[in-house]
């Protein structure tokens, strides 16, 4: 495995402390590895909770093609921005993926509502789209911090690099 | 000189994704927080044996109950209210109430009372409930607030066994007797009080003749115990001279609470 040290693709080096970056063909290995259990929290985990929840009669407003349409791109834009963390691209894939969290917030909120019924002629509604307002706090948030990224990358090439991979310290 | 201490923008950019994580583990643990509490909370009826049915004023009967909820979690529930609807046999409706909202603090009980006010304003609706049992549908919604997050709505949809107190009510009249010279007109009163009170009370019969005059009058005293059966004759002396063929009884039955008009019943 070889790592890149000091300015990386003809970045101007500003960085103020040693730094180690990994290899491509180390970060496309541990990439695979990360896209492994992303693909199974955001696509077979939404599958196999629906797949409960329509087992025990709960019916959601859920699109289970939509989950795993989103949650395959949530996974593969957070292995493509993990790839490309030493590089400009960093910040606008930051900001792509928040977005696309963004929206696949919005949507789960526009259909969060439970309805089950049980014996007795009894139904229980619940809603729960407050949740998933609240949650998109997370995305907005990750939308900021892409934007400054990329601003930082391109006023200060390469600036984050020592803080993000910071060379192993030695004695 | 090599410094330990990060860029501005990316010190910027790490304490907005901060900020991000700490939403994200905060709305966890609210989510988390309030399963728990909700899935300790308990609603159950106050009655066991269901709802109970008393008389009100002089034509209404009201239809009374109470929900206990218990909120030992640490949330409240907020805005609660809780609409009932109980319909005749058919679905039409025969009275609906709507409970004033409420709020259930965290870790404390409240009991909702709900109460059904059946006027069905049509005597003859009315003359139904007292004479007949019936299923009534009846459909109760409970909507809420919960942990001033989630909406929850619960509906119930029942039947409730109505017992009427005069159940297949009859005064019948029969042929007049001769009684020493003087006629008197015998009417049998029958009925089943399937009701969970006692009808206490009387009932005042007219004997009305075949152009309308008042031939005659009479009362009979009841007390009949819940489940009980209900069944005398009464002799009424007839006016001399007053034809009654072709006439009617009228009868009305009175209690401390209640007065009720029966429908006429003929006279052979």
């Amino acid at each position: 495995v070889t790592a890149t040290t000091g300015p990386l693709d003809g970045e101007a080096n500003v960085a103020t402390a040693p730094y180690r970056v990994p290899s491509v063909g180390r970060r496309i290995a541990v990439a695979v590895l990360r896209l492994v259990p992303l693909l199974f929290v955001f696509v077979v985990v939404p599958y196999l909770l629906l797949r409960r929840l329509d087992a025990i009669g709960v019916g959601t407003a859920l699109s289970w093609p939509v989950l795993a349409i989103a949650g395959t791109v949530l996974a593969v834009l957070s292995t493509a921005r993990y790839l490309a963390r030493p590089t400009r691209a960093y910040g606008p894939l930051s900001v792509l993926q928040s977005a696309v969290g963004l929206l696949y917030l919005l949507y789960l909120a526009s259909a969060a509502t439970a309805r089950v019924a049980f014996g007795g002629g009894v139904t229980f509604t619940i809603g729960y789209a407050e949740i998933f307002w609240i949650l998109a706090v997370v995305p907005v948030v990750g939308i900021g911090a892409g934007l400054v990224t990329t601003v930082e990358d391109f006023r200060h090439p390469g600036e984050r690099l020592p803080w993000e991979f910071p060379a192993p310290r030695v004695g | 000189v090599p410094s330990d201490r990060p860029p501005r923008l990316h010190r910027l950019a790490r304490s907005i994704r901060l900020v991000g994580l700490v939403v994200l583990i905060l709305v966890v643990v609210f989510v988390v927080t309030a399963a728990y509490s909700a899935s300790r909370l308990r609603v159950e009826r106050s009655n066991a044996a269901g709802p109970t049915a008393e008389f009100a004023g002089t034509d209404r009967i009201v239809v009374v109950s109470a929900v206990n909820l218990s909120n030992p979690g640490l949330y409240p529930i907020d805005q609660l209210t809780i609409v009932s609807r109980i319909a005749w046999p058919d679905g039409t409706l025969l009275a609906s109430s709507e409970s004033t909202p409420q709020s259930i603090a965290g870790m404390s009980s409240v009991t909702v009372p709900v109460r059904l006010d059946l006027n069905p304003g049509a005597t003859g609706s009315l003359y139904a409930l007292l004479t007949k049992d019936e299923v009534l549908p009846v459909t109760t919604w409970a909507n809420a607030t919960y942990a001033g997050a989630f909406p929850v709505s619960v509906a119930v949809r029942t039947n409730y066994s109505w017992g009427a107190p005069f159940a297949g009510l009859a005064a019948t009249a029969g042929t007049p007797v001769d009684a020493n010279g003087s006629f008197q007109e015998p009417v049998t009163v029958t009925f089943a009080n399937d009701a969970p009170l006692a009808d206490q009370g009387t009932f005042a019969f007219s004997l009305i003749g075949a152009q309308g005059q008042v031939c005659g009058s009479g009362t009979l005293g009841v007390d009949v115990p819940p489940g009980s059966s209900f069944g005398q004759s009464l002799r009424i002396p007839i006016a001399t001279g007053c034809p009654l063929a072709g006439g009617s009884v009228m009868a009305n039955y009175q209690s401390a609470s209640w007065n009720l008009a029966l429908p006429p019943e003929a006279i052979p």
